[in-house]
């Protein structure tokens, strides 16, 4: 129950940090959030940053120019949208951190299916990507040129990219075999 | 030549490896064996260097392996020619284009261009009509044999083989035992098959499911001992059967 019931604060969480546009509101949500997560703060604080800084900088960078090149005021829009989505990465990880996800979607069984499916790929593909990084570490006796890094990250996006679909396929052909589509 | 003294290792709050003692002399052929999850791909990564030990220490040749170890950049060089560490999914091993750029990866690195030497291991793990080919759409048995033709090639001294026959047909596992065997390098192989565990190495190493150190010794003496093999997890009815008629398939080839 305690679950579920913070499932439906998450959720109206995320809707309302979506929807409020007070940067001074999201300020005092976000201390909140900061108070909350107690002893386990900062290794939430690093993996927020982590997930979103590159897409917020790219972001940022590019409506900052825009601004420039437009005569726009670009300041309360970059500071808002930084504020909102490293609000929702931090809840996000705060929420997962705090509650049993499988539980809180005990009420629905196509819910907890999919929940289910997502977490195995997500624990399947992690595992592929440490092999990966540890292979690759393993197998350099010095600094990989550039050559060989390019060659790497674009061998390591088609080895996921064909793996998600082959899983895809796989994982629907054995949900149709079990009766989950009815066609 | 490889000594791990109290190691534990830890993921996250769960422990992989707990307070494993190991010494590994130079030559030794070394066969861990463990169910799922008893840590075995773990240690191999902690021997070549690219996990630490949360707890206790592991030296190769005295040297203390720590992170600290890799920023010298002669040790880091030297260690990972004579170290290599053949991954259990191949596929996470191979990047380049070509089989042959696959193998010529090491040498490239050091500035040897070694033709002779690729088309020569190429040739004794009969992989050289694929030079060619590109890696990623090879059988499952041959990505093996690239990937071991990749470290091969680097003539490193210590070879660690993480579950090398578990996606290879009857036929490929048989080639690969006996390529194995005539090897004359330190061989520390992981798996958690009886069957081709006695053909690996003289010498075995059991991971319990609490990742301590079950039993260290003598393959032959781990045959038969039936209780221990039980109490490892790693002796099935088909195996008791063959165990009952004392032909089992690893005490032949002890």
């Amino acid at each position: 129950m305690k679950d579920r019931l913070m499932l439906l604060l998450y959720i109206a969480s995320v809707l309302m940090l979506t929807s409020v546009h007070d940067l001074l509101f999201l300020s005092f949500f976000l201390l909140s959030l900061f108070l909350i997560s107690g002893k386990d703060l900062l290794s939430l604080l690093r993996k927020s940053f982590i997930s979103v800084v590159f897409f917020n900088f790219a972001v940022s960078i590019s409506y900052i120019i825009f601004g420039l090149l437009k005569g726009q005021e670009w300041l309360s829009y970059v500071v808002l949208l930084n504020l909102r989505v490293f609000s929702l990465t931090f809840l996000t990880f705060l929420f997962v951190s705090k509650i049993n996800f499988f539980k809180a979607v005990s009420f629905s069984k196509t819910l907890q299916y999919l929940l289910t499916i997502s977490y195995s790929q997500i624990t399947a593909y992690t595992k592929s990507f440490e092999d990966f990084r540890l292979s690759l570490k393993s197998r350099l006796i010095q600094r990989p040129d550039r050559k060989d890094v390019y060659t790497f990250i674009s061998r390591v996006f088609s080895y996921f990219f064909k793996k998600s679909v082959e899983n895809s396929k796989e994982i629907s052909q054995a949900m149709r075999s079990r009766g989950f589509f009815i066609d | 030549m490889i000594e791990l003294k109290n190691l534990s290792y830890k993921y996250g709050e769960k422990y992989a490896l707990k307070d494993i003692n190991l010494t590994l002399n130079k030559g030794e052929k070394i066969v861990i064996l463990g169910v799922n999850g008893s840590g075995k791909s773990t240690l191999l990564k902690v021997i070549n260097g690219l996990i630490f030990p949360d707890t206790g220490e592991y030296f190769y040749k005295g040297r203390k392996i720590t992170k600290k170890a890799f920023r010298d950049k002669n040790f880091a060089k030297n260690f990972r020619k004579e170290v290599v560490l053949l991954f259990q999914n191949p596929d996470s091993m191979l990047f380049n284009p070509t089989v042959y750029d696959e193998i010529a990866f090491g040498l490239r690195q050091l500035g040897i261009e070694g033709k002779d030497r690729i088309k020569n291991w190429a040739e004794r793990l009969r992989i050289d009509h694929l030079l060619s080919r590109s890696p990623f759409d090879l059988s499952g048995g041959e990505k093996q044999k690239v990937c071991l033709a990749s470290l091969l090639i680097l003539e490193p001294e210590v070879l660690l083989l993480d579950e090398p026959t578990a996606n290879l047909d009857p036929a490929s596992t048989d080639w690969l035992v006996e390529f194995l065997s005539g090897l004359d390098k330190t061989i520390i192989t992981t798996t958690h098959n009886l069957y081709t565990a006695g053909y690996l190495g003289k010498r075995a190493v059991v991971l319990d499911k609490d990742h301590k150190v079950l039993y260290d010794g003598d393959m032959k003496s781990l045959f038969s001992d039936k209780d221990l093999l039980k109490r490892a997890n790693l002796m099935h009815r088909h195996f008791i059967g063959y165990y009952r008629k004392g032909e089992g398939y690893g005490r032949k080839a002890c």
